[in-house]
């Protein structure tokens, strides 16, 4: 027992140091854990306050041009108002509308603290579970696609951004309805490549890649890129193509986070179908 | 000793403001990323029990991971830049040992031994923490261009600040 006692003593820089990393290791692989992630859902708070604030100071250098970008996008979506509209029918008629059912919301949300230059980049948004934001809800700018939900504490949710080695989105090309899948080589913040195209299709420059609508984090549509170049590889069945991004990672401000109100019926129905396979 | 505490406290919170606010916001030609941060830990006088060392880079790592979303992450690298700091000291040392109330400054040892104890601590975290956060060896060539070129990065602003803030002219 003493001698016991001694060894700890003697040794009890290397233990510390032992067990001290073993919990850094701890936190490093639950927070890789793509989904849910504990430390941010502790520590969100306290820093995300913080870096708002600074946020919020440093917002003012680019008002300018966000709000030239509002402006834009209102105007676009003034379109849609009620008043944009031509009435067709007289005002006795009652229309019930039973083409649409809402299927999407969006909150939209300030952008708190980004990185480009990583290899695994995250984004901090000013909203969270208080605002009804959830893992695995998707994110979309003006722009396009940004990211996905990793986590949120009270306040503030974190974004596993596009630029994200692990990420992953389903895309088709518009012009001819291909799918395939988008990821990001981790080298250049402008080019993400998408995968899964087979080589026998016809493929041009310029070509538009959106989202697919197969999970439920983004709506169908939402545009992901352009073609930039693509290349025919030998003895594979598939094309190698780099997407110019549409989003622009570096001056991201305002998010949207996407909500799919049928997102459960549509997990609902798929367990079903695999229970009675 | 407790204005000394305090003095420590002051550079602590002025580089973790120039770390938060100033060097996470700046991109370095893309993937050049500086930890200037770990100064703090460089800087620590030499006779500080190797526990508390430990404790200290602990949760100077910790601070800096809630603030950057990278959990584990900086604070796994700081506690081997702690641990390897305490061998490398011993490494290092001169002949006749420490003094009590030497530092590890430029004023105490001269600037080719800071610059070489320095930039192995810097090396050694920058490596640690660019493998830590991409966790596969998949991108093996390119982490490590990206810790050494980080780590030449981080040196400079290393050597320039204590230049300015650190080299007081009460040397020996």
């Amino acid at each position: 027992m003493r001698n016991l006692v001694q060894l700890i003593l003697k040794y009890h820089f290397l233990i510390i140091f032992v067990v001290l990393q073993l919990f850094a290791f701890y936190l490093l692989v639950s927070g890789n854990n793509y989904q849910n992630n504990k430390f941010t859902n502790l520590t969100g708070d306290v820093s995300g306050s913080v870096l708002e604030r600074y946020h919020n100071f440093t917002n003012y250098i680019n008002l300018n041009e966000k709000n030239d970008k509002l402006a834009e996008e209102n105007a676009f979506l003034k379109q849609y108002e009620k008043y944009s509209l031509k009435k067709l029918f007289s005002d006795k008629v009652k229309i019930e509308d039973t083409l649409y059912q809402q299927q999407y919301l969006y909150m939209s949300a300030e952008v708190i603290d980004n990185s480009v230059s990583n290899k695994k980049n995250y984004i901090l948004i000013n909203k969270g579970r208080i605002n009804g934001i959830m893992p695995e809800m998707g994110v979309i700018s003006s722009d396009g696609v940004v990211g996905i939900v990793k986590s949120s504490s009270d306040n503030f949710s974190v974004i596993v951004s596009l630029l994200h080695i692990e990420s992953k989105v389903s895309a088709f090309i518009e012009e001819n309805n291909y799918f395939g899948s988008i990821s990001w080589s981790g080298d250049d913040e402008q080019t993400l490549l998408l995968n899964d195209i087979p080589n026998y299709v016809s493929l041009k420059k310029g070509y538009h890649v959106k989202t697919s609508g197969y999970s439920s984090a983004f709506p169908k549509g939402v545009p992901i890129g352009i073609i930039k170049s693509f290349e025919w590889v030998e003895n594979g069945s598939f094309y190698n193509i780099d997407v110019e991004v549409s989003t622009d990672f570096r001056k991201l401000s305002h998010v949207y986070v996407v909500k799919d109100l049928m997102k459960m019926e549509r997990q609902k129905i798929m367990e079903e179908a695999k229970l009675n396979d | 000793m407790i204005s000394q505490i305090v003095r420590y406290l002051v550079s602590l919170f002025a580089l973790l403001l120039v770390q938060i606010f100033v060097l996470n916001q700046i991109e370095f030609a893309g993937y050049i990323r500086p930890y200037l941060y770990v100064l703090f830990l460089l800087l620590l006088p030499i006779e500080i029990r190797g526990w508390l060392m430990l404790v200290i880079g602990f949760a100077l790592g910790l601070i800096m991971d809630t603030f950057t979303q990278t959990p584990g992450m900086n604070t796994s690298a700081c506690l081997v830049l702690v641990f390897s700091r305490q061998y490398l000291l011993k490494l290092i040392a001169p002949r006749e040992g420490y003094e009590t109330g030497q530092l590890p400054r430029p004023e105490f040892f001269g600037w080719k031994w800071f610059l070489i104890y320095s930039s192995i601590l810097v090396g050694i975290h920058h490596i640690w923490l660019f493998y830590a956060e991409v966790f596969h060896f998949k991108y093996f060539f390119s982490t490590l261009f990206r810790a050494i070129f980080s780590t030449v990065f981080t040196e400079v602003l290393v050597l320039l600040t204590v230049l300015f803030f650190y080299n007081s002219s009460k040397a020996k």
